[in-house]
């Protein structure tokens, strides 16, 4: 038997600002507390799904990720009503896509931080987890449910776009 | 090129990280603590909660039995009232049961076009959240049968025809399955409805792709294995990389051969 508020307590207080950091960078804004909470406050709710294939860690990460596509999704109706699709509107949404929100020090960062979100959504997640959060290719895996010869792939795609984007950046 | 990776990557692994403060992450530990006052203790590694409360297994059960009685008394074309339908047809019956069973089958094209043109018509109802015009396309037998794909076997909602009118105005949450971490998905119709088939984009006409004969995936399967007579049509918002979102709109024929809607399913990718 688990006692889930221990757990959830102990995973908080080792996880959150890993939780939160990755919520930052994935739905580009700082304004994600409500979404950590409610990471964590799914995790206790399903705590006997968890299965320990996983770490705790990659399993939070995974609901992080889940949670906000689907807040993107009850957010939907608010955005535009033309027929851009989901993938183009979730970012779209998060208006405050502005490297000024999130601490970037100098132009290098901001430029790298933008061509990041330009990037596809499969490229983008395989970066933010591998290349800022600095995951293994397994545990990255896991969080996309997908095989790790794909992370690879996706990685060395994603890098390579985001090394042309930059350059075409610096042409202009 | 090495090089330039290592660059990049050394890069992106310098951009800042974020953390909360040390005060703000007690407040939110607080508020989960108290959110979770409820599951104190929990098996781990259990088995998937099909039926977390008596209630549900009540409700469904109830549902099961309620469309058996309402398929066997289309099927035996008696028009008799709900519950008076209990025994089991005699040998004859059961020809004529088989006979119906295949004339359903068989569609014409007058029927498919027929079908096709409801099914546009509940679409715009469905946007225009007009249930009235939606109950009049609703089976007269077996009402309108509301569930998400991904639970179609184990949860769903079952509105008499002369209940759908009034849809939106049921304050009752329904459960429909399970989201993130076995989050229990408990809506009211209209909260299925926002949630499912929201107007101004899903059902946007801009997003409107029709399917009577999709070949893109066996998502119809599992809709015809709990439908086998019947005839479906998919309204689909077209993927770009993988978020994809359908509704199934499920006809059957009534007394009268006219076939009418049986089910609305909502499908959507889930990461």
């Amino acid at each position: 038997m688990t006692n889930v508020r221990e757990t959830i307590s102990e995973w908080f207080y080792l996880y959150s600002n890993d939780v939160y950091n990755f919520l930052v960078y994935y739905t580009c804004t700082t304004d994600v507390e409500d979404l950590v909470q409610e990471v964590f406050i799914k995790a206790g709710r399903g705590l006997h799904s968890y299965k320990n294939q996983s770490s705790p860690k990659t399993w939070l990460f995974t609901i992080a990720r889940n949670t906000a596509i689907d807040e993107a999704r009850k957010k939907e109706t608010k955005i535009s009503k033309n027929s851009t699709t989901f993938d183009e509107r979730f970012w779209e949404q998060q208006t405050s896509a502005n490297p000024e929100h999130i601490l970037l020090k100098n132009e290098e960062q901001k430029e790298l931080y933008l061509s990041i979100s330009r990037l596809k959504r499969k490229f983008r997640e395989v970066m933010i987890l591998r290349g800022i959060q600095g995951l293994s290719v397994r545990e990255t895996a896991q969080i996309l449910n997908c095989k790790e010869t794909e992370v690879r792939t996706n990685y060395h795609r994603a890098i390579k776009a985001l090394r042309q984007q930059i350059s075409e950046e610096d042409l202009k | 090129m090495k090089n330039n990776q290592n660059n990049l990557e050394d890069k992106l692994s310098k951009l800042p990280t974020h953390s909360m403060s040390k005060s703000k992450q007690d407040r939110m530990h607080q508020h989960i603590m108290n959110a979770l006052n409820d599951v104190e203790v929990q098996q781990p590694e259990g088995r998937h909660p099909l039926m977390k409360r008596l209630q549900i297994g009540v409700a469904s059960a109830a549902a099961i039995v309620l469309i058996s009685i309402l398929g066997l008394s289309f099927v035996m074309n008696h028009g008799e009232q709900i519950g008076e339908q209990t025994q089991t047809p005699n040998a004859n019956e059961r020809e004529n049961l088989q006979e119906q069973d295949e004339k359903n089958s068989e569609i014409t094209e007058e029927e498919q076009v027929s079908v096709e043109e409801k099914a546009t018509e509940i679409y715009d109802a469905l946007r225009n959240r007009d249930m009235d015009l939606l109950s009049s396309f609703v089976h007269s037998e077996k009402g309108l049968f509301l569930s998400l794909y991904d639970y179609i076997e184990q949860f769903s909602a079952v509105f008499e025809k002369d209940e759908v009118p009034a849809l939106l105005e049921d304050n009752t949450e329904y459960f429909w399955g399970y989201g993130d971490a076995n989050m229990e998905l408990k809506y009211t119709p209209t909260g299925y409805m926002d949630r499912y088939l929201k107007p101004d984009t899903f059902l946007n006409s801009d997003n409107k792709m029709f399917d009577s004969e999709t070949q893109r995936s066996d998502l119809n399967e599992r809709i015809q294995a709990k439908f086998p007579k019947a005839k479906i049509v998919e309204f689909y918002k077209e993927p770009v990389y993988e978020d994809w979102k359908s509704v199934f709109l499920v006809f059957e024929p009534n007394n009268a051969s006219n076939w009418e809607l049986v089910a609305i399913i909502s499908a959507e990718w889930t990461p």
